[in-house]
């Protein structure tokens, strides 16, 4: 991973890297400015986060994030939104780990199929995908359930998981899966003793993705619930939507939805580009 | 460490390993697989086969009696339907600038990046954060960012002497804005990846072009380009179905408007199913953005060589 960084000659005055490391911070500042003035809005007093131009030395205080925690709503849709994230990734998990591994090492018919049928309905836009399920769970009165919601996340879970389960199932030598069957191993002793172990790394952040993937999600939570399974995104987007003014609460309630994703991605970072293209390169 | 194709093939060793070992039919491919192949045919299969049987019918949701098979009077309407020629129009441009905006931007910082010599963990961190946080989260800081009172942006242009600009609130900029919010939030994947690809480029190339006076542009168009193309193929593919995919960002700032000024097909079809409650005509929306999808995946697929297996 070091190789590139080892390029360039050290020269006395090196005014070309000099211009570069310029460039990427001012692009750094660009990327990282909306999300740090947001996080500073949360800290804000509703005077200070209203005063133009814009503060950027206040006493900060913590009360936004207090309203927004005692607000019962808040803890209901966090609530939801990690039941619905933890079944969902769950239900991916157990079917998606053992499908990837058959499809990593064994002849099965179709194979080329299954996998170009999963990467297809990711072509799929889930605003045509919600609404077969939307008119099913209607029909079901199974609407504003979270049970509804989790079926709908699987839909896109599943078939990541097994992709990006694949990619790592292929990397773990053959040999051990051989030498365990030496040992008097079974097929299914073989991958529940030697390669699910080994595979551990792969299956966290197979999993983490997965989480973060269903707990982001915005457009099937919001079609399939009304009340009662509302998740995190769709209680910030009601807030939004009818209470535009409270800017330091909303973003009080914006930063703690995306800290649970920061925390969680910092674990996974080196598999990012990995996860992002569904195995297909590892970083 | 870097495979730089869609999966790989079966490697054909393995499957013959797989098949010599023992004569005896193996179940585990069997039980491992049937759970999940039954699940994705219900929970992906079955609804666009769904989707597919309800476009070809008149389903007005709040009269589900009278919902009839019609053949493909859907798409036939639908050609004839300027709002979704002007939504067709939006997406176009949308995939399309913002494709080109991060390709070229992404090339541009990922090199940058790989010619640092300090801070490129802390650097890739920074690129994360918009890629990961919430798009709830994202729509709500742009809108933060654009506000007409509050927003920065205006006060940072108007210290240039730039503004004051509407942003999304007016029908000729906030289709520009949009495109704005998404390659702020997606560059860095872009630029991710590309940045992998580059750490693929062996050092001694690199020396050997500069040895023979290549100048930066050209060092990267025949030296790191060509090694670079698995994987902005495979970059550009993901990015291509992203985008034409997008709804959750484009609806909660600007909800396809002021008007129809921002309506791409993801938000006109999800404005005729759940404002029109017309089922039928949304499905047929739908997956007419499905083939769209499906088409210009293959064209990368193809154009690209990019395998898949």
């Amino acid at each position: 991973m070091t190789n590139a960084r080892t390029t360039s000659r050290r020269r006395p005055l090196d005014l070309g890297s000099l211009v570069g490391t310029v460039t990427l911070l001012i692009f750094m500042v660009a990327f990282f400015l909306p999300i740090a003035w947001a996080v500073l809005m949360s800290l804000k007093t509703q005077v200070d986060a209203l005063s133009m131009p814009p503060k950027w030395w206040f006493v900060p205080t913590l009360e936004n994030y207090l309203t927004v925690w005692q607000d019962g709503r808040f803890a209901t849709y966090a609530r939801n939104s990690v039941v619905i994230a933890v079944s969902a990734t769950g239900i991916g998990m157990i079917l998606g780990v053992p499908a990837a591994y058959a499809l990593a090492r064994f002849r099965v018919r179709g194979q080329k199929a299954i996998l170009l049928g999963i990467l297809s309905t990711r072509m799929m836009p889930p605003v045509a995908f919600v609404i077969p399920f939307f008119i099913l769970f209607t029909r079901l009165s199974l609407r504003d359930t979270p049970q509804a919601v989790i079926i709908m996340h699987v839909s896109f879970i599943l078939g990541f998981v097994i992709w990006m389960m694949r990619s790592y199932f292929r990397d773990v030598p053959r040999e051990l899966e051989e030498a365990a069957r030496v040992d008097g191993c079974n097929d299914y002793q073989a991958f529940w003793r030697v390669v699910l172990p080994i595979a551990t790394p792969g299956l966290a952040t197979s999993a983490i993705f997965a989480f973060i993937f269903s707990w982001n999600e915005f457009l099937y939570a919001m079609v399939l619930t009304t009340m009662k399974a509302k998740t995190l995104p769709l209680g910030i987007y009601n807030w939004i939507a009818y209470e535009e003014i409270m800017w330091g609460e909303l973003t009080a309630a914006a930063v703690i939805a995306m800290i649970p994703v920061v925390i969680f991605y910092f674990f996974i970072q080196r598999a990012f580009v990995r996860g992002l293209t569904m195995g297909a390169v590892k970083g | 460490m870097i495979e730089s194709r869609i999966g790989s093939p079966l490697a054909g060793s393995t499957a013959r390993n797989g098949r010599d070992r023992s004569t005896r039919r193996r179940s585990l491919p069997f039980v491992f697989l049937t759970p999940a192949f039954l699940v994705l045919l219900a929970v992906n299969a079955a609804p666009i086969v769904y989707a597919v049987v309800t476009s070809l019918q008149d389903y007005y949701l709040p009269f589900p009696a009278k919902r009839a098979f019609v053949g493909v009077e859907n798409y036939a309407n639908i050609f004839g339907d300027p709002r979704f020629w002007n939504s067709f129009k939006h997406t176009l441009i949308y995939v399309g600038v913002c494709i080109t905006i991060q390709v070229v931007l992404g090339c541009f910082i990922a090199v940058l990046l790989s010619q640092q010599k300090r801070g490129v963990g802390f650097i890739r961190g920074v690129l994360l954060l918009p890629i990961i946080i919430t798009p709830i989260a994202v729509a709500f800081l742009w809108r933060l960012m654009f506000s007409p009172s509050l927003g920065l942006l205006n006060y940072l242009l108007s210290l240039l002497g730039l503004g004051p600009f509407e942003w999304i609130y007016s029908p000729s900029q906030a289709l520009p804005a949009l495109i704005l919010v998404d390659v702020w939030q997606r560059t860095p994947e872009m630029v991710l990846i590309l940045f992998t690809g580059l750490l693929a480029i062996p050092d001694e190339l690199v020396e050997a072009g500069k040895v023979d006076g290549a100048n930066p542009w050209q060092l990267f168009w025949s030296i790191k380009l060509p090694v670079l193309k698995p994987f902005l193929m495979v970059g550009l593919l993901f990015r291509v179905i992203d985008l034409a995919k997008v709804f959750d960002v484009i609806y909660i700032l600007t909800g396809g408007g002021p008007g129809v000024a921002t309506e791409t097909l993801s938000i006109y079809t999800y404005t005729t199913g759940f404002t029109f409650l017309r089922m039928g005509y949304s499905s047929a929306l739908g997956l007419l953005l499905f083939a769209l999808i499906v088409s210009l995946a293959l064209l990368i697929i193809r154009w690209g060589e990019v395998k898949i297996d």
